[in-house]
């Protein structure tokens, strides 16, 4: 029988990586006769200096987060939002129950150590039950906790719903419709007012309590707006790991001086073991519409579906009768109910929490960080320089230097500049490097940035007008980047921290990234290598290369690639990255494949994990493969070492 | 012949067999398709007066790649609106809470699609190819008595069986006799065989579902087994009971009227008045529903977790009085079920990853299984067969069952995901079998105009394309003008089906597509190439819709006119 062909199939096949990298070479004329003679202009797709393999294959719709090694090798991964088939519904029984929910859970018989170098690649799953459940090359993988949890009503809403501010610790579904019982036609202030749910668990990190790391606090994120984190006893015993007597509590932000998190996403541990969790917070370009109170504007929904959560009064004015009336009307009388409306500038900074074994953990929102769309930070051995990523369209990638070590209280900020190694004709994202320097944006402590943050706090619905902008004006940004430029100062050097994207553009930085997402470097590693005086590199995972990245203007000019790419970044011994190259490159993509980026590499590089070997952990959050993988990826320097 | 298919196929395997045997069957049929030119029809007949397409000619899919990665994009979504014609609205639909309606649960808010041609970059392509075959040879090879033969088959009631013999793990029909609606349900609606399903009468959704523009089709749902019974047994008025919340919820209805429901022997207030009084015909909205349902909370404008629905697509039957009736054969069978229960949270997050998703123009992706077909992300499977080329259903592949979500995830207008029970006839008259005789062109809410009068003003034609010529001679003056006059006193029926002659010509046209097995590449009954659709989309240069002719907050409910209740 033949197959289905026209005569466009005949070019529609994906090329094999040796035909484009002959008809590359051919086209850039390499080999002996290249203007490069250092670069290898060859595009290839996979690892450019290593082997990759696949560790996982997640149930279909689920990605990956959560990565974390503890010092005997465990390794700890979320499934976030699987997208499911009959995972509720008890009639159904062809697939195993729950397993539509998100899980927090932890790789059992076998540790990061244990997992041989040249392990067998884990197929990619076929069947029906494979697709939609979470398989490993080896080992176990074991659930500590899904969504909806309760642990015996430790967490009466489970985990995942997020608690009100007026500590009402929510509304569940049933809540949700007794309220419609004598109402089908709810306002929108019920339609918004009901409890946030997320099932997307993110940011794992793990504060042991004892030497051997086998007995800790596992903190998890829960990303959605407003946001919030889990914090679970975990003991291990004869390598099983498990919730240890239900001591499971929410990490309370919902206090005066916080205002509630943002959507939560990624971070990491500081060396000096504190949690660094991050606000994923989008869009801070928008915040002129901030306090426009027209129900149509984008924004209102955003801030009043999100903050507004945090102001249970807003609930109570609700929006009555149709048309362009009513709606003024609606936003009178919001204005006049609540004068105060929720600060955008509260939202978009990492967060370190303090005392993170005690009872009650002491969240402290670093302001002096930056305010922008944060996914990691990064802690340095120098244990003043931090490197903090943005996951933004488009985004910057910005670097921390604190005055005292172990105190992000105060400090340099810098956003990076990017110089690629060659012009856009023979730019590729598979070999094109970039040199890195830094552009001081500002310096300030967090007090300074929580005064002018203040500022902000009483800027009401009524102080919205068509012209104006309620908050921070480009002028004012401008004028703060004429002073920098000039005399290196500020005269009001908070303002860098709160529109930390924009100071960045008027500065001249690169803020051309696109969905950068996952940092990492094996503290250890970083440690040792320092010691032996040599530099170090850290792995930035950026999920797509498309858009700004990918155009005719600014700083990045590359090809597209939407598979994503995972870089190096290089430092020097001071720490100070220099040097920004491609390690791991996702695709070839293929749109008429089911699995459009190519199964031999990675699709939209998420979060990663350096393991202690020197081995990388690629989490993939994507729908260009079927199901999301998780692989490893084996440098070739240290294959030698084995 | 279809030379358009051939000679490519032809180069193909010509350069991979090097001339061998197929590649020369292949020059073969060029050859005599060239010299004898197109108009003469060089079909081979089956026994029954059916022109084959031979294997080599059929369309096999491969099982790792898509033809049309853009598959949720349907043909009608490359109409040439030239600016002004809209037949979009009825799938792209934004409800801004603020115009006094309520907010919904859908909030895909995608109205500013109509009309926008906002495609991916592989959504920019029209893929699907047959709307641009001229099928004339096809039919004038088939007469009708063989036609109403074929139709007259079923090809249903040995699905189960085969599906049971193969093994398979995912819904087997379990509804006797459907190929014979007038067999299988009672005058309610009610399956005769005990399984449960409830057929209803409802008013099909503007245009390619009218029967004008070339099929039939029927839905039926059910309730899981606590909604049926009281105390563990069948409960016919129980049944009906939650039926009819179900209906109240996606209609938001304080009331509806009834089969007769005894108050004092189910022991429950049924019309809300606080008092026990016997036999009602009254339904009061309330918090929880009936029987063994009784611990299930109502909820607005969602169905109940479990809930199913099974849906026939058909040739267009007719019967010895000439009548447009829905005859044995089915051109697919789809079914769709409820597994999951979203939040309004919950779906608001996936509407707003979709939208992030699209902005940043990737491709749609949904979970698939062989057993339970796609997942459509808002919580319902959808799986479906289609006649293989011997008219015998076969399961949909990844690519036929990727199509269903362009109606029943990736759109604004839908209610919980469907559209049809939202259309049914209000209460008891809206319990039987579809039928469109009587039925009145009520307006949809909200609006004045007979809802397929203002289809027919609004779009300019009888159908997405404005090709139907007989809905065009039938409505509009010969300058093109729509006609309201002669559409007062009409009925549905009256107004969206065909002639006899345009109904055989349009099976037969069908009958390509089954022969051909091409259904990736168009499903439409299509007679002549249509001519209003384009073949690619420029975002540069085409012409968007006219803001003015955008319809937003039109609902696919419908104002039912008392006399009809």
């Amino acid at each position: 029988m033949l197959g289905e062909v026209t005569v466009n199939a005949l070019f529609e096949k994906p090329l094999s990586t040796l035909t484009l990298a002959i008809s590359t070479c051919l086209l850039l004329a390499c080999s002996e006769k290249s203007t490069e003679p250092q670069q290898n202009l060859k595009i290839t797709y996979g690892a450019k200096h290593g082997e990759l393999r696949r560790l996982a294959t997640l149930p279909m719709g689920a990605e990956v987060a959560g990565f974390v090694e503890t010092q005997q090798g465990d390794i700890f991964f979320n499934v976030q939002h699987p997208y499911e088939h009959h995972s509720d519904n008890p009639d159904n029984n062809s697939l195993p129950d729950g397993i539509g929910l998100a899980r927090i859970g932890v790789i059992e018989g076998v540790t990061a150590n244990q997992i041989p170098f040249d392990f067998t690649s884990l197929s990619v799953p076929v069947s029906d039950l494979d697709k939609s459940r979470v398989r490993l090359a080896l080992g176990q993988y074991n659930t500590l906790a899904k969504e909806r949890d309760t642990f015996s009503g430790k967490i009466p809403f489970g985990l995942g719903v997020i608690p009100s501010f007026d500590q009402q610790q929510g509304l569940d579904e049933k809540s949700i419709a007794k309220s419609l019982i004598n109402n089908p036609q709810p306002s929108v202030s019920q339609y918004f007012g009901e409890a946030l749910s997320t099932d997307m668990p993110d940011l794992n990190v793990f504060v042991p309590s004892n030497e051997e790391g086998s007995r800790g606090y596992l903190y998890t994120a829960w990303e959605s707006r407003p946001s919030t984190m889990s914090r679970m006893a975990l003991h291990k015993k004869e390598g099983h790991w498990q919730v240890h007597n239900n001591d499971v509590s929410l990490v309370d932000f919902n206090t005066r001086s916080l205002m509630g998190a943002w959507h939560l996403c990624s971070g990491s541990l500081s060396p000096w073991g504190t949690p660094l969790a991050n606000e994923e917070f989008f869009n801070d370009d928008d915040v002129v519409n901030w306090n426009n109170p027209d129900p149509r504007s984008k924004t209102f929904a955003r801030a009043y579906g999100g903050v507004a959560f945090l102001n249970p009064q807003l609930n109570k004015v609700e929006l009555t009768g149709s048309g362009e009336e009513a709606i003024a009307d609606y936003a009178e009388r919001l204005a006049e109910a609540i004068d105060i409306w929720p600060n955008p500038y509260r939202y978009g900074y990492a967060i370190e929490i303090e005392q993170p074994l005690a009872d009650k953990p002491k969240p402290v929102k670093r302001y002096a960080m930056g305010r922008y769309t944060h996914e990691v930070a990064l802690v340095m051995p120098d244990l003043k320089t931090v490197y903090l990523t943005s996951d933004d369209r488009p985004s910057g990638f910005f670097k921390f230097v604190a005055d005292e070590a172990e105190d992000l209280s105060s400090g340099t900020l810098y956003a990076i500049k990017l110089k690629q190694d060659h012009g856009r004709d023979k730019a590729h994202t598979s070999y094109t490097g970039f040199d890195v320097s830094w552009v001081e944006l500002g310096r300030a402590n967090d007090q300074q940035v929580e005064a002018l943050i203040a500022q902000y706090d009483n800027v009401g619905l009524k102080a919205y007008g068509d012209d104006s902008n309620s908050y921070i004006r480009q002028t004012e940004i401008d004028a703060y980047a004429d002073q920098y430029r000039r005399e290196g100062k500020a005269d009001n050097p908070a303002l860098a921290f709160v529109e930390t994207r924009a100071v960045a553009v008027a500065l001249g930085a690169t803020v051309e990234l696109d969905g950068v997402e996952g940092l990492t470097a094996n503290y250890e590693r970083l440690v040792q290598a320092h010691e032996k005086g040599l530099p170090s590199s850290m792995y930035l995972a950026a999920s797509y290369m498309r858009d700004t990245v990918a155009d005719e203007e600014g700083d990045m000019q590359l090809t597209e690639n939407v598979c994503g790419v995972v870089y190096r970044m290089d430092m020097d011994l001071q720490f100070n990255v220099n040097r920004m190259e491609p390690e791991i490159i996702g695709g070839p993509y293929d749109s008429k494949s089911m699995n459009r980026c190519s199964l031999d590499s990675v699709a939209q590089p998420d979060n990663i994990l350096e393991l202690r070997d020197g081995r990388l952990l690629v989490g993939e959050d994507t729908r260009s493969h079927i199901n999301n993988m998780i692989w490893v990826y084996t440098p070739k320097k240290l294959a030698g070492n084995q | 012949m279809n030379a358009r298919k051939l000679i490519p196929l032809t180069l193909f395997w010509g350069a991979r067999l090097g001339l061998g045997v197929l590649g020369i069957a292949g020059l073969g049929l060029v050859i005599s398709s060239v010299t004898a030119g197109s108009s003469k029809p060089l079909y081979q007949m089956d026994a029954k007066g059916l022109p084959l397409i031979p294997a080599e000619q059929q369309v096999v899919q491969r099982a790792d790649r898509l033809q049309n990665p853009e598959a949720v994009i349907p043909p009608q979504c490359y109409t040439d609106t030239q600016g002004q014609f809209n037949p979009c609205y009825t799938c792209h639909q934004s409800h801004e809470f603020f115009k006094g309606q309520t907010a919904r649960f859908n909030v895909m808010n995608d109205g500013s699609l109509q009309g926008s041609y906002e495609f991916s970059d592989v959504g920019v392509k029209n893929h699907w190819r047959n709307l641009f075959e001229d099928n004339q040879a096809f039919i004038a090879a088939i007469s009708d008595k063989a036609i109403m033969d074929y139709i007259a088959q079923d090809n249903y009631s040995s699905l189960a069986g085969r599906l049971k013999a193969e093994g398979f793990e995912g819904y087997i029909p379990d509804l006797k006799n459907f190929a014979y609606p007038e067999q299988a349900f009672d005058s309610d609606g009610l399956a005769k065989d005990g399984s449960a399903w409830v057929a209803f009468n409802y008013k099909p959704l503007p245009s390619t579902f009218w029967p004008t523009n070339g099929n039939t089709d029927d839905v039926l749902i059910r309730l899981p087994v606590h909604f049926q019974n009281l105390n563990g047994v069948f409960n016919r008025d129980i049944y009906f009971l939650n039926l009819s919340l179900v209906e109240m919820s996606i209609k938001q209805k304080q009331f509806l009227d009834i089969p007769p429901s005894d108050e004092t022997q189910l022991r429950a207030d049924i019309d809300g008045d606080g008092e026990l009084r016997g036999v009602v015909t009254k339904l009061a909205w309330r918090s929880s529903f009936f029987g063994d349902a009784a611990d299930k909370a109502t909820a607005i404008l969602q169905y109940p977790l479990g809930t199913e629905f099974l849906h026939s697509v058909r040739y267009i039957g007719l019967s010895g009085d000439g009548e447009i009736v829905t005859p044995p054969r089915m051109k697919e069978l789809r079914y769709m079920k409820k597994h999951r229960q979203l939040s309004a949270g919950q779906l608001k997050a996936r509407y707003i990853a979709e939208s992030v998703e699209k902005d940043g123009g990737e491709l749609p992706y949904y979970p698939y299984t062989k057993a339970n077909g796609f997942s459509n992300n808002y919580g319902w499977s959808l799986i479906a067969w289609i006649e293989d080329s011997a008219g015998e259903l076969r399961q949909q592949s990844y690519e036929e069952n990727l199509f269903c979500m362009g109606c029943h995830s990736t759109v604004g207008a839908t209610i919980d995901q469907t559209f049809s029970f939202a259309r049914k006839q209000d209460g008891v008259k809206g319990w039987r079998y579809l039928d469109l005789r009587g039925m009145p062109d009520a307006p949809a809410l909200g609006q004045q105009d007979g809802e397929i009068a203002q289809y027919l003003e609004w779009v300019n034609g009888g159908d997405e394309f404005r090709e139907n010529q007989e809905m065009l001679a039938s409505w509009f003056t010969s300058e093109g003008q729509l006609d309201k006059k002669r559409l007062k006193g009409m009925d549905v029926y009256q107004l969206i089906t065909p002639s006899a002659t345009r109904a055989m010509a349009l099976n037969k046209a069908y009958l390509k597509v089954v022969r051909e097995q091409s259904y990736i590449y168009g499903r439409d009954a299509v007679l002549k190439p249509v001519k209003n659709v384009l073949a690619e989309v420029d975002p540069e240069t085409q012409t968007p819709l006219q803001e003015s002719k955008r319809r937003i907050n039109w609902d696919i409910r419908l104002n039912w006119p008392k006399e009809a209740q």
